[in-house]
C-alpha cells in the first residue's frame, strides 16, 4: 500500500489531478522569475510534506539538495555575464546576476522534480489508465501487463540470486558478468515459459475474439468533477497569463529590475497551496466530526 | 435453446483419439464418456496420462495441435464448430498456476479482461463483475493490486475472472495443487457452492481425488488412453508408510541453530520472525510445519545465511556444504539439457553420477537430452532436487518439496531424503504435507506467529494432533 498519510483528489475523477499536476508542473518549469520559482518550490515542498510525510520528503531531499547546490554554484563559476561583481579572486569573478540565475534554475529543477514525485503518488497507474483506456483499450491493457510483469521479474531476480547464494556449490561460478548472464538466462527462459501459458489463458477468455474491445470504467465523471475541472483550468490559465507578464518584465542580465509586491503573485500562491488546502480541509472535517461524536 | 440443447450432456467425448505431432503413440486412444449437466466430475490419472489433454480438447481456443479423431461435444454442439466468442463464453477454463493465468495488475482490471475482449457494454460489465465479486466475497480486495494478494486469493481471482463470463461448463486443471491446505479447503468449498447452488457443471483434473471426494458426483480415470468410470470415494494410497526408523538424534550437537531471531522484510512491515529459537540436530530430518505466513520459508533462508536478520543469532556449522530447494524449481534450472543441469554443480561427475541420480529420482535416461522446460512440473522438481544432491551436500534445506507432485513423485522425494539421511546429511523441510512428514521426518516443529509453538518427535507430534 502507499505510505502517503493523506490523498487529496482521491475522491475525484483522475482527470482532475492530471490537469492540476500537468498545469502546475509546466508553470514550475517556465518560472524564469525568482518569486515564481520560490513559490513553486515552496508549494512543491508543502505538497510533498502533506502527501508523503516528513520522512519520505527528507529522503528525496537527500539527493535533490546536492543537485540544487550544484546547479546554483556552477552557473556563477562558468557564466561571466551580469554587472554586479560580488567576488573576484584571480581569474574567477562571481557576479550577483549569474548567482541569482543559478539559484532560480536550481529552484525550478527541484520544484519540477518534487511535483513529479507528488504526481506519481496521486496518479497511480490504474487511475491514469482509467483515462487513456477508453480511447486505447489495448494500450491500456499492455501497460497493465507491464506493470504486473516488470515487478514480478525484479522479484524473481532477487529470489533466484538468493537461492543460488544459498547453495554452496553454486557460489564459485565465475565473476559478476558470468553470474549476471546466468541470472538473465534463467529469468528469460522462465518468462518465456510463463508467457506460453499466459497466452493460452488470454485466448481462453476471448482475447482476439474479433470485436473491438470495450473498456471497464472504474471511475465516472460527476457534475462536481466537471466544476472542479473548469475552476482548475481557469485558475491555471489566469496564472499562466500573469506569470508570462511577470517574466516578460524580468531579466537577469545585465542588471535585474527591482522586485515589487504585486497582486498577481497571489494567484500562483493559491494554485500551489491547493493540495495542502484540500488535505487541511479534509483533516478539519474529520476532526470536527470526531469532536461532534 | 432447442430441445436438443436441453437434453444434451454438458460434455461428451465420443471415441476421441489424439496424438501429439511427431509421436506415434496416441495420448488418448478411444476416450468415450458423457458428463451430465450439473455434475461435479473428477478426471484422474497418473502424470502424463492425458488428463490435461482431455480437458484442453474441450476448450477450442487452447486445443493442443496434433492428430485428433472422434468428437468432443459441449451442450450438444461440437466444440470445433463453436466460434471464439461462443467458446469463450460457454466453457470456462482455470489453469494450475494463477500466477501465469492472471493478465492485469489490478483485481478490477483482471475481472474486466474477458468481458472487455467480448466488447461487453459498460452496464453489463458492471452488473456481472459486481455479481461475481459479491458471490465469491471478493469485495474487500477488489481495488487491490494482484501483487498484494495471497496465493489463495489469486486462485479465487483466476476462478472469478472466468466465472464473470457466465460459462455453462467450468474446467479446472489441478486448481489447488499450488495452494496451502487452508486456501485449498476454501477454494474447493467455492467450487462446491457453484455446483450445488448454481447447478454449474464442474470438471476437475486432479491427482489428489480424495480431497474432492466429498463434493464429486462422478470420476473418470484416464488409463491407457481410455476413460474408465470409477467410484468417487475410492482411495488408493492408504496410510503413509515409512521404511526407515525414526532417529532419536536430539542428543547430537546442533548443525544449525537460531537464537532469538527477529526478522522483517521491510522497515514498516510486520515481523515475520518474532524471537524464533530453534536447534536442528546434526544428522536429523527436521520438518517445519505451519500455515502460510508462519515464517517457514524465512527460517530456511535465514538458516542458509541469505537473509539479514534484525536481531538474534544464526549459527550454521554446515554452511560450506549446503543446498536450498526453492518452492519453484525454475529458480534452479539454468542449463539447456537435463544432463548439464544435473552435473552443473558437480562437473567432475560423469556417467556414474548420472546413473546414480537417475536411479534415485526414478527418471528415465531418455530425458537426459531434453530441455528442462520440456519436462512436466513434477519432473522439473525432481531434476532440481537431483542437481542439489549431485555434489552430496551436508545440509539440505527443502522448501515445499512435494508441492504439486503426484503420489509416485512424492515417493521418489521421500526416498531421496532417506538416501541423504543415510550418508548423515542434515535435512530441514518446510511443508504443509502432513503425510509426507510422517513418512520422512524425525522431528517436527510447528511454527506459529513467527515463533516455534512446539518441537516434538514425529510420533509424538502426530499423536498429539487434534485439529487437522
Amino acid at each position: 500500500m502507499r505510505a502517503a498519510p493523506l490523498q487529496p483528489f482521491e475522491a475525484v475523477h483522475p482527470l482532475v489531478p492530471v490537469t492540476y499536476v500537468a498545469g502546475t508542473m509546466v508553470l514550475a518549469m517556465c518560472a524564469f522569475h525568482p518569486v515564481y520559482a520560490a513559490l513553486s518550490l515552496t508549494g512543491a515542498l508543502g505538497c510533498s510534506l502533506a502527501l508523503r510525510g516528513v520522512r519520505r520528503t527528507a529522503e528525496a531531499l537527500r539527493w535533490q539538495l546536492p543537485l540544487f547546490a550544484l546547479v546554483c554554484l556552477t552557473n556563477p563559476l562558468f557564466s561571466q555575464r551580469g554587472s554586479t561583481v560580488l567576488l573576484s579572486v584571480g581569474w574567477l569573478t562571481v557576479r550577483l546576476e549569474s548567482l541569482v540565475f543559478g539559484l532560480c534554475m536550481g529552484m525550478m529543477l527541484v520544484a519540477s522534480l518534487m511535483w513529479l514525485w507528488c504526481a506519481s503518488d496521486v496518479l497511480t497507474l490504474d487511475r491514469l489508465l482509467g483515462l487513456g483506456g477508453s480511447v486505447l483499450p489495448t494500450v491500456g491493457l499492455m501497460a497493465s501487463m507491464v506493470m504486473r510483469l516488470v515487478p514480478q521479474l525484479v522479484r524473481r531476480g532477487g529470489q533466484v540470486s538468493a537461492t543460488r547464494a544459498a547453495c554452496s556449490a553454486a557460489r564459485d561460478g565465475g565473476g559478476v558478468v558470468a553470474s549476471s548472464a546466468r541470472l538473465s538466462g534463467i529469468l528469460l527462459s522462465w518468462s518465456l515459459e510463463d508467457s506460453i501459458e499466459r497466452s493460452d489463458a488470454m485466448r481462453a477468455r476471448g482475447w482476439q475474439a474479433g470485436a473491438t474491445r470495450s473498456h471497464y470504467l472504474a471511475w465516472h465523471m460527476s457534475v462536481g468533477d466537471v466544476l472542479w475541472l473548469v475552476a482548475l483550468a481557469a485558475l491555471i490559465a489566469l496564472d499562466a497569463l500573469l506569470q508570462r507578464v511577470a517574466c516578460s518584465q524580468w531579466a537577469f542580465y545585465p542588471t535585474m529590475p527591482h522586485l515589487v509586491a504585486w497582486w498577481g503573485y497571489l494567484v500562483h500562491v493559491v494554485l500551489v497551496v491547493l493540495p495542502m488546502l484540500v488535505v487541511g480541509a479534509d483533516w478539519a472535517a474529520w476532526f470536527l466530526a470526531g469532536r461532534r461524536a | 435453446m432447442s430441445e436438443n440443447d436441453v437434453l444434451a450432456a454438458a460434455l461428451e467425448f465420443d471415441h476421441v483419439r489424439f496424438a501429439y505431432p511427431g509421436q506415434e503413440d496416441p495420448v488418448l486412444r478411444d476416450a468415450t464418456a458423457s458428463i451430465p449437466r450439473g455434475a461435479f466430475a473428477l478426471v484422474t490419472g497418473d502424470t502424463g496420462s492425458g488428463k490435461t489433454t482431455l480437458l484442453r480438447l474441450a476448450k477450442r481456443e487452447i486445443r493442443p495441435s496434433g492428430d485428433l479423431s472422434g468428437s468432443v461435444l459441449c451442450l450438444g454442439r461440437d466444440v470445433a464448430d463453436l466460434d471464439v466468442r461462443e467458446s469463450a463464453r460457454s466453457v470456462g477454463f482455470v489453469f494450475q498456476r494463477p500466477e501465469n493465468q492472471i493478465v492485469c495488475d489490478t483485481v478490477w482490471h483482471e475481472m474486466a479482461f474477458g468481458l472487455e475482449n467480448l466488447a461487453t457494454p459498460q452496464q453489463g460489465m458492471r452488473r456481472r463483475i459486481a455479481e461475481t465479486c459479491s458471490y465469491l466475497g471478493m469485495e474487500p480486495w477488489f481495488r487491490k493490486r494482484v501483487d498484494e494478494l495471497s496465493g489463495g486469493q489469486r486462485q479465487v481471482l483466476a476462478l472469478a475472472s472466468v466465472l464473470v463470463m457466465r460459462p455453462d461448463v467450468l474446467l479446472l486443471d489441478e486448481p489447488t495443487s499450488m495452494l496451502d491446505p487452508v486456501a485449498e479447503r476454501r477454494f474447493l468449498a467455492l467450487l462446491f457452492q457453484l455446483n450445488r447452488e448454481q447447478g454449474m457443471t464442474v470438471v476437475v483434473a486432479t491427482h489428489a481425488p480424495e480431497r474432492l471426494a466429498a463434493y464429486a458426483t462422478m470420476r473418470l480415470h484416464v488409463q491407457d488412453g481410455h476413460l474408465v468410470h470409477m467410484p468417487v470415494g475410492e482411495r488408493e494410497d492408504g496410510a503413509p508408510t515409512r521404511t526407515e526408523q525414526v532417529r532419536a538424534s536430539s542428543g547430537n550437537p546442533p548443525a544449525v541453530s537460531l537464537r532469538d531471531v527477529w526478522m522483517r522484510y521491510d522497515r514498516e512491515g510486520d515481523w515475520v520472525l518474532r524471537g524464533m529459537s530453534l536447534d536442528i540436530p546434526r544428522g536429523s530430518v527436521h520438518a517445519l510445519v505451519g500455515n502460510n505466513g508462519s515464517g517457514k520459508s524465512t527460517v530456511l533462508h535465514a538458516m542458509a545465511g541469505v537473509l539479514r536478520v534484525q536481531r538474534g543469532r544464526v549459527r550454521n556449522a554446515l554452511r560450506r556444504s549446503q543446498s536450498l530447494l526453492p518452492q519453484d524449481p525454475k529458480m534452479l534450472l539454468a542449463c539447456q539439457t537435463v544432463r548439464e543441469e544435473l552435473l552443473e554443480w558437480d562437473p567432475s561427475g560423469g556417467e556414474e553420477t548420472l546413473g546414480r541420480l537417475l536411479g534415485t529420482l526414478g527418471l528415465s535416461r531418455g530425458l537426459l537430452d531434453r530441455h528442462p522446460y520440456d519436462l512436466s512440473g513434477g519432473q522439473q522438481q525432481l531434476v532440481a532436487l537431483g542437481k542439489l544432491l549431485a555434489h552430496g551436500p551436508h545440509l539440505l534445506l527443502l522448501d515445499e518439496p512435494t508441492k504439486g507432485l503426484d503420489r509416485p513423485a512424492r515417493k521418489v522425494v521421500a526416498q531421496a531424503i532417506a538416501h541423504a539421511r543415510e550418508r548423515d546429511a542434515t535435512v530441514v523441510i518446510a511443508t504443509h504435507d502432513t503425510s509426507f512428514v510422517q513418512e520422512v521426518a524425525d522431528t517436527v516443529s510447528l511454527l506459529f506467529d513467527g515463533q516455534v509453538a512446539a518441537t516434538q518427535s514425529v510420533d509424538r507430534y502426530l499423536s498429539d494432533r487434534w485439529l487437522v
